[in-house]
């Protein structure tokens, strides 16, 4: 589900509960207060109950296989990015410690398109959020960045151009110009040793 | 029911009266603190529209306001909430009310504690994720850190002295099974358990793990201060969005507690415990322990189990809402002849609140959803729906009627018509921009928006319009109640 | 004239082409792992004692595979490479049945046979169920190297290489890990287990830092997760939260038998 539909469903439903809520309202002008009436929407528990059941069980079923966590699969390569008061560094080699990390963040990431990427994200300091976000804007998943853990987030890069990385997890007073750029290329010799290696697959 | 000696109801009615004062005095509280906290709401809104240009102050405090605006509503949300409950639970059992003294004198010690750390700049964010506290990269002093351990300490015992005094009131008067009106799924309605006695119960119960876990999680931070030892990030995550996520769905339930009770005042239906309503709030006692994995969602190293039990238990948690309480006030409603006033509006309007902040919610909270919308604004989005068009709604409410029943002022039918569409227009038009925002992607917890997301900055700006009808209908609330307020002390000082 | 130069020209290209697999890699640097994650390795036949041929993807189809260079003259690294390998596989367990340990050699003049005489008990089949001993091709050789990261190089004037001692990790025909080092514990060996079965430690320890109250502790030498103090103190709560609910309740229970009367008015 795409974010714009979450939010056509949610105002859907949303327009549905106001309508109901004024219908509601309106219908007590010049009412007399009916037991019967009471009842009525009482008898509406069972079938609003198994409605939802329904509902929530297919949204269930539908969305637990789609979830980002890590499953197995086998990535194309491995990238790993650390997030530290208020920078992130990316490389194809480990970052352990500020050193290994200033040194990462001198050199520019280049992925090739069509890859799928394994960011194994990680904090040196305190808690960030490690957000890629496409050329237009569009966030295409997330993982937090923690101290102590690597969490595996796996993303595929189809479309070219330069991505952004923003931290989503409040981190400090700086927190909102936290951020990394790298580029996705079409594969080409001229890119990284990482796109040489897709050439030899 | 037994008989009262003649020396029973005198103690009886002096308590009530001292509840009736304890309620005024949050309502007030309630008055003074929602517009000082939701002013902070506005600069940051101003902030992040950057309206403000060369006038904006330094970045820091809007983080210091962001912390204190978070903290401060979510405990003016559990705490006014909680008095409300309180309230129409006196009808029913004793409560010391010494001891709602103390917690009240201690918790306004608390906010103090925090206003002087905002004061002092002090910007860990509301969530404080551990070691933030601690590791500000020079952004402020470590002394703001022990203040606030201590403002956490000092709420806790707060907050933890009420429930437990909550919990001995009801059992003083009540076997457990019955409080929780096991007797209604045999079959037996007899003794008949007063809706919020219920509610009551599983509240205090459910408080009480919640503020245990807040004892262990601040345990942690004082490891960690004290041996400079660091603690695990993730198990500290896991008992912070325990008990705040435990501490802020209690505090919509306190308001469900007093809707059960004050709604049929104006609808003249009563509102009985029934098998649905025994078996929704039994169930949500439970599912309420494990939905807060949903905040960890984003944590990759959690067990996978854990996360699935998330959804799960998120979902379950909007099906009792739906069908008992929001399906039973619409059932107050329908074909009635509601008296409407502006407490009534507000209490029904509330739980119209929830119920659409909670469909944001329910989306938020299935992992493949929350993968895109994970601290974007959308998370804003819907819990300022639940709490500031709910919960806010409700608590006006209830303030409302005290102030009204206590003063018996007549209410002046425009203004209350002014403030419900006020608060309502501007309440909703408000929450919209923070749902647009986050279908965006716009960040949460931004001082200011990067250049690829300068929709944010626009949505702040329209926000910025529905901000300032709330803040009138705020301030058109506080000179209708207001005057009642006074009314009813003057009245309450005279008794 | 022509012809003879063309001549020439074949035998030199014949010697150089057959010399190839002679001519080490001149790659000094220790392997690195991060260089060469998750690269496919190439499906060459690997020649096994008895004259008989498998491609190197039955092996890793099969389950999951660890990957060992060695030689049958080594007089360095091999021999006690394999056997802390051999050491620590048979107290970790699981080969043949999680996974398979395939050890090849890259000196061109070695047999199966000779490696089995070497490293195993005889010279027919290894001793060490799930073990593998083979031979690849120069030219595959160079492909497994290429992919890989290992490197040798001649010592002169002996029959000896240096070369790194290393094992790699194999999942699906992809490199997971890459160990590098003269032996392997039980604690590295587990932590290539997990990876090939896709299971990863997710956690690590923090230098300078003494984490406590973690929800569990992974022994990365017994391979056992125990529950820590973090674990407890996330339980804590709801399991001290609702004996206290309950202990008020059965005290109310006292109070409301020894009151004479129901102090409440109805309301």
């Amino acid at each position: 589900m795409t974010p714009m539909v979450v939010f056509l469903v949610w105002l859907v439903i949303g327009l549905l509960v106001v309508f109901v809520y004024a219908w509601m309202a309106v219908s007590t002008r010049g009412a007399a207060g009916e037991e019967a009436a009471y009842q009525a929407l009482g008898r509406l528990r069972r079938p609003l109950f198994i409605l939802m059941l329904v509902v929530l069980g297919i949204l269930f079923a539908f969305t637990i296989p789609r979830t980002p966590y890590p499953k197995g699969q086998i990535p194309d390569e491995v990238v790993h990015a650390v997030g530290k008061q208020f920078q992130f560094a990316l490389s194809a080699q480990p970052i352990r410690n500020d050193e290994e990390f200033i040194r990462a963040s001198a050199t520019p990431l280049k992925i090739s398109r069509g890859r799928l990427v394994e960011f194994r994200v990680t904090s040196l300091d305190v808690n960030h959020a490690f957000a890629v976000y496409d050329p237009d804007g569009e966030l295409l998943g997330q993982t937090q960045a923690m101290p102590g853990y690597v969490n595996r987030l796996l993303l595929r890069f189809d479309k070219p151009g330069n991505y952004t990385v923003l931290c989503l997890e409040y981190c400090g007073l700086s927190h909102h110009i936290m951020r990394i750029g790298f580029e996705v290329a079409e594969p080409s010799p001229a890119t990284s040793r990482l796109s040489n290696l897709a050439s030899r697959r | 029911m037994a008989e009262m000696t003649i020396g029973g109801a005198q103690e009886f009615a002096g308590e009530q009266a001292r509840m009736r004062a304890l309620a005024l005095v949050w309502g007030a509280l309630l008055m003074l603190l929602l517009p000082i906290l939701g002013l902070l709401g506005l600069f940051m809104r101003a902030y992040q529209s950057q309206i403000l240009a060369e006038a904006a102050p330094d970045v820091s405090w809007f983080y210091a306001s962001l912390t204190l605006h978070g903290l401060g509503l979510v405990g003016v949300s559990y705490t006014v909430s909680f008095i409300g409950m309180l309230y129409v639970l006196s009808q029913h059992v004793r409560l010391n009310t010494r001891v709602l003294w103390l917690s009240t004198g201690l918790t306004v010690v608390g906010v103090v504690l925090l206003v002087i750390n905002f004061l002092l700049r002090f910007a860990p964010g509301w969530y404080f994720l551990y070691p933030l506290p601690f590791i500000s990269a020079g952004g402020w002093a470590s002394v703001t850190a022990d203040i606030f351990l201590v403002a956490l300490a000092v709420l806790g015992v707060a907050w933890l002295l009420w429930e437990l005094e909550l919990i001995r009131a009801i059992a003083s008067r009540y076997p457990l099974a019955q409080a929780l009106g096991w007797h209604y799924l045999k079959g037996n309605p007899s003794p008949e358990l007063p809706p919020v006695v219920l509610v009551a119960t599983v509240c205090a119960i459910a408080g009480v793990i919640a503020l245990l876990a807040a004892v262990a999680m601040l345990i942690f931070f004082l490891v960690h201060r004290f041996t400079g030892s660091m603690v695990d990030p993730l198990v500290v995550k896991n008992l912070t969005f325990f008990f705040g996520h435990v501490l802020i769905n209690l505090a919509m339930y306190h308001g469900i507690g007093f809707l059960y009770a004050l709604f049929p005042i104006y609808s003249g239906h009563a509102w009985k415990t029934a098998v649905p309503m025994v078996i929704a709030w039994n169930c949500v006692l439970f599912l309420v322990m494990f939905a807060y994995f949903h905040h960890l969602y984003m944590d990759f190293a959690q067990p996978g189990w854990v996360q699935v039990v998330g959804q799960i238990a998120s979902y379950g948690t909007a099906i009792p809402a739906a069908v008992v309480t929001i399906l039973g006030t619409l059932a107050q409603v329908y074909r009635r002849p509601v008296r409407w006033t502006l407490a009534s509006s507000l209490l029904f309007l509330g739980t119209m609140g929830w119920a659409i902040g909670g469909v944001g919610a329910v989306l938020d909270s299935t992992i493949a959803i929350n993968f895109r919308f994970h601290n974007t604004l959308w998370v804003a989005a819907h819990f300022h729906t639940y709490l500031l068009v709910g919960l806010v709604f409700l608590m006006l409410g209830f303030v409302a009627h005290l102030t009204q029943e206590l003063s018996g002022v007549p209410e002046r039918v425009g203004l209350a018509r002014a403030i419900v569409a006020s608060l309502l227009l501007g309440g909703y038009g408000f929450v919209l921009m923070f749902y647009l925002s986050g279908v965006h992607a716009v960040p949460r917890r931004y001082a200011l928006y990067p250049f690829e997301l300068e929709i944010g900055t626009t949505l702040a700006k329209v926000a910025l319009l529905f901000v300032l009808l709330v803040v009138l209908g705020v301030l058109l609330y506080l000179i209708e109640v207001g005057r009642r307020w006074f009314a009813a002390y003057a009245a309450l000082r005279a008794s | 004239m022509v012809r003879r130069i063309c001549c020439i020209a074949c035998f030199l290209i014949g010697v150089l082409w057959s010399g190839r697999g002679q001519v080490a890699w001149q790659d000094p640097r220790l392997p690195d792992e991060g260089a060469v994650l998750y690269r496919s390795l190439p499906n060459v036949p690997v020649y096994l004692s008895g004259g008989r041929v498998a491609q190197l993807s039955e092996f890793w189809e099969a389950r999951p595979m660890l990957l060992v260079f060695v030689f049958s003259r080594c007089a360095g690294i091999c021999s006690p490479l394999l056997q802390s390998l051999r050491k620590t596989s048979a107290s970790v367990g699981g080969v043949g049945d999680a996974y398979q340990i395939v050890v090849l050699s890259f000196d061109p003049r070695d047999t199966p046979e000779q490696l089995l005489k070497r490293f195993e008990a005889s010279s027919d089949m290894p001793a060490h169920p799930g073990w593998y001993y083979g031979t690849v091709a120069p030219k595959h050789l160079r492909q497994l190297m290429d992919a890989t990261g290992f490197w040798y190089t001649p010592i002169a004037n002996t029959d000896q290489y240096d070369h790194p001692g290393m094992i790699v990790a194999v999942r699906q025909g992809r490199i997971v890990r890459v160990h590098v080092g003269g032996s392997v514990s039980p604690a590295q060996l587990r932590a290539l287990l997990r990876e090939m079965r896709g299971d990863p430690v997710r956690s690590y320890p923090l230098p300078d830092a003494n984490l406590a109250f973690r929800c569990y502790r992974y022994d990365p030498l017994t391979g056992e997760v125990r529950w820590d103090w973090g674990m407890l103190a996330l339980f804590a709560p709801p399991l001290v939260g609702f004996p206290l609910a309950l202990l008020s309740f059965q005290l109310g229970r006292r109070k409301r038998l020894h009151t004479a009367s129901d102090v409440c008015a109805s309301p």
